[in-house]
């Protein structure tokens, strides 16, 4: 395969290590507020927080993927070149 | 689902509780933070959407993982976002009921205005004390500048400048003051719309009533309630005095008994079992409406498909009738009885004038405003009684805009609140802050921080046991056609709000529906009939 998707996985690896620092700020957020209405936000800043660590880890499991995939596609290409 | 009410959207609801600990500026720079964060997810997916994968199987492959974590990025954004939106929203909220505590006015316009004020008074100090500082020296200056004048024969040139700068400062000074008067003005307009002044209304009204009725002019004395049949058709229904309405001197029970006397049997309902007296047909059998967004949903069904083929769904179409719905929640107990509770459905002001054939109009709002029984109520409690409502059954009533005032003050009305068990109220953008609700009975009302109409009462609803109040902010994403143009105001808007608080809902939410449940006998086996009634003031 071209060097596009070799990129791919780059980019996605980048991506990753960003998400990765969000994930960092997203924990240093703090406020004072109590109460119900409080609780809910505070659920859903904990929520936010668990999706964003499932993001990560699907980006890192994806970099993996799509690694091989480019390695594949890579040593097609080179066999029909070869066989061509 | 609707897709006006469904449609993602940019509201956010929060319980109004008090007193609480906030720290309001905490929770803007927790806001900032998160909009950062959005901003950098926002970039992120910028960024993976910009692979470009060739045609092959592999690449086709790597594309739809992309697409996916694209997606996630997307959904991550848009919870980043709401959170913003909360912590902004809380921050403008709390920042009122501080100010509330302080002055004992508490609304987004109120406050607004109290805060511009505020703003103003440094800018008009400075101005004045500067205009007035340059003055002095200003006047001392043409003292000097006049005696040396006259002594030296020379031009005074320089005071001139000086001359030149306090005039633009006093001007600047007479403009600030002149604003702040104005703002003051709006200030005392806008607080003159205090319960006080609504009673005066409500007086005029009735003197204007009279007046017309001294003069035969346009004064409508009666009030027919009429049931309506599923094609539109009116039945026979009773006849009310609305000069004996307005002074409070109708006694409504007595008045449908005595009526259905008179119409004879030939009226008569014809309803098993002695359901009724009257003949009121049912126009449908819904499923029993267990949430306060399917409660709500019913008023936004009265407003837009009313029934009787006087009536009419439009804004400002001046329609013969209004429509008030209710709806027969009838249990059968484990012991075998049958026990049977209410809900009355209110919809908002249909008419901006003041003597509309329709009772959805001004009357009706300045009469509720001021607590005073008005034509919504009186049909209600009419159409109550025309379907056999005992004493003692539970009763509850929702409503939106004017559906809403109407709503709390009959729950207020001592005759009513006696003759019935009253279980339950339900407001949407309905300025209720002053209605006479008892203490106690259980109340959930939503405010759109920007609905001028939920604004006029002025205040922040009282926070009371089982008084759920719901502030909403911002706005939906796909407003739907409004014909009164208040986007904040919309009956749709408070549906998505309602929603999005029972998608997530607090304990007490919870703890106030299951008593909801207790109160009005609702369970699996409860069956519920709507029944409509149309409401018509004649000559």
């Amino acid at each position: 395969m071209e060097d596009l998707s070799i990129r791919t996985s780059d980019t996605l690896a980048e991506v990753s290590a960003e998400l990765q620092q969000v994930l960092n700020t997203c924990r240093a957020i703090t406020w004072t507020w109590d109460g119900a209405a409080a609780e809910i936000t505070r659920q859903q800043h904990a929520q936010l927080l668990l999706e964003i660590e499932l993001a990560v880890q699907a980006f890192e499991t994806t970099v993996t993927q799509v690694r091989t995939w480019e390695w594949q596609a890579q040593v097609e290409t080179a066999l029909a070149l070869a066989g061509g | 689902m609707n897709n006006e009410t469904t449609s993602d959207n940019q509201l956010s609801v929060i319980q109004i509780e008090s007193p609480l600990q906030v720290d309001t500026e905490s929770l803007q720079q927790a806001a900032y933070q998160y909009q950062q964060v959005a901003d950098w997810l926002t970039s992120l997916r910028t960024t993976l959407g910009l692979v470009t994968s060739s045609p092959t199987i592999f690449g086709n492959l790597i594309a739809t993982e992309v697409a996916h974590l694209w997606g996630t990025l997307q959904a991550l954004t848009e919870k980043t976002q709401q959170l913003y939106r909360r912590l902004t929203h809380a921050q403008i909220l709390y920042e009122a009921v501080e100010d509330a505590n302080i002055r004992g006015f508490s609304h987004g316009r109120g406050t607004s205005i109290q805060q511009l004020l505020q703003q103003m008074k440094p800018a008009i100090f400075i101005s004045v004390t500067a205009a007035d500082v340059l003055g002095r020296t200003y006047r001392k200056f043409v003292f000097r500048q006049v005696t040396k004048t006259l002594h030296l024969q020379g031009k005074p040139s320089s005071y001139l400048i000086f001359a030149l700068i306090d005039f633009s400062l006093l001007q600047l000074a007479s403009d600030a003051k002149t604003a702040y008067e104005e703002v003051k003005k709006a200030d005392t307009w806008f607080l003159r719309y205090s319960n006080s002044q609504v009673e005066k209304i409500a007086a005029r009204i009735a003197r204007m009533n009279l007046e017309r009725q001294a003069a035969n002019q346009t004064f409508l004395p009666y009030l027919h309630v009429n049931p309506v049949t599923a094609d539109g058709q009116l039945y026979t229904g009773v006849e009310l005095n609305r000069w004996d309405i307005m002074l409070g001197e109708t006694n409504i029970p007595q008045t449908v008994t005595a009526q259905s006397q008179a119409v004879g049997a030939q009226s008569r309902a014809v309803g098993a079992q002695g359901q009724t007296e009257w003949n009121v047909p049912v126009v449908g059998e819904i499923t029993t409406p267990l949430t306060v967004s399917t409660l709500l949903q019913r008023t936004k069904t009265v407003r837009d498909k009313p029934l009787a083929k006087t009536a009419s769904h439009k804004f400002n179409e001046k329609p013969r009738s209004g429509e008030v719905e209710i709806i027969r929640h009838s249990t059968r107990q484990p012991d075998g009885q049958v026990t049977r509770s209410y809900t009355i459905v209110f919809k908002g002001t249909q008419d901006f004038s003041l003597d509309a054939t329709t009772s959805h109009d001004m009357q009706t709002n300045l009469q509720a405003m001021a607590s005073l029984r008005n034509d919504m109520s009186a049909s209600a409690q009419a159409g109550l009684e025309m379907l056999g409502a005992q004493p003692g059954e539970a009763v509850e009533l929702v409503g939106h805009s004017q559906g809403g005032i109407v709503s709390a003050e009959l729950a207020g009305e001592a005759a009513f609140a006696q003759r019935y068990q009253v279980t339950g109220v339900i407001t949407a953008g309905s300025p209720v802050a002053e209605s006479n609700l008892a203490e106690g009975l259980p109340v959930v009302s939503f405010e759109h921080l920007d609905d001028p109409v939920a604004a006029l009462d002025t205040k922040m609803n009282p926070n009371s046991t089982r008084r759920l109040n719901y502030s909403v902010n911002g706005e939906l994403a796909n407003p739907p056609g409004n014909a009164t143009g208040l986007v904040d105001h919309s009956l749709e808007g408070y549906i998505t709000a309602a929603q999005q608080v029972e998608a997530q809902p607090e304990r007490s939410l919870r703890e106030w529906l299951r008593t909801r449940r207790e109160l009005m006998h609702l369970s699996k086996e409860t069956r519920s009939e709507v029944f409509r009634f149309a409401v018509t003031r004649k000559k």
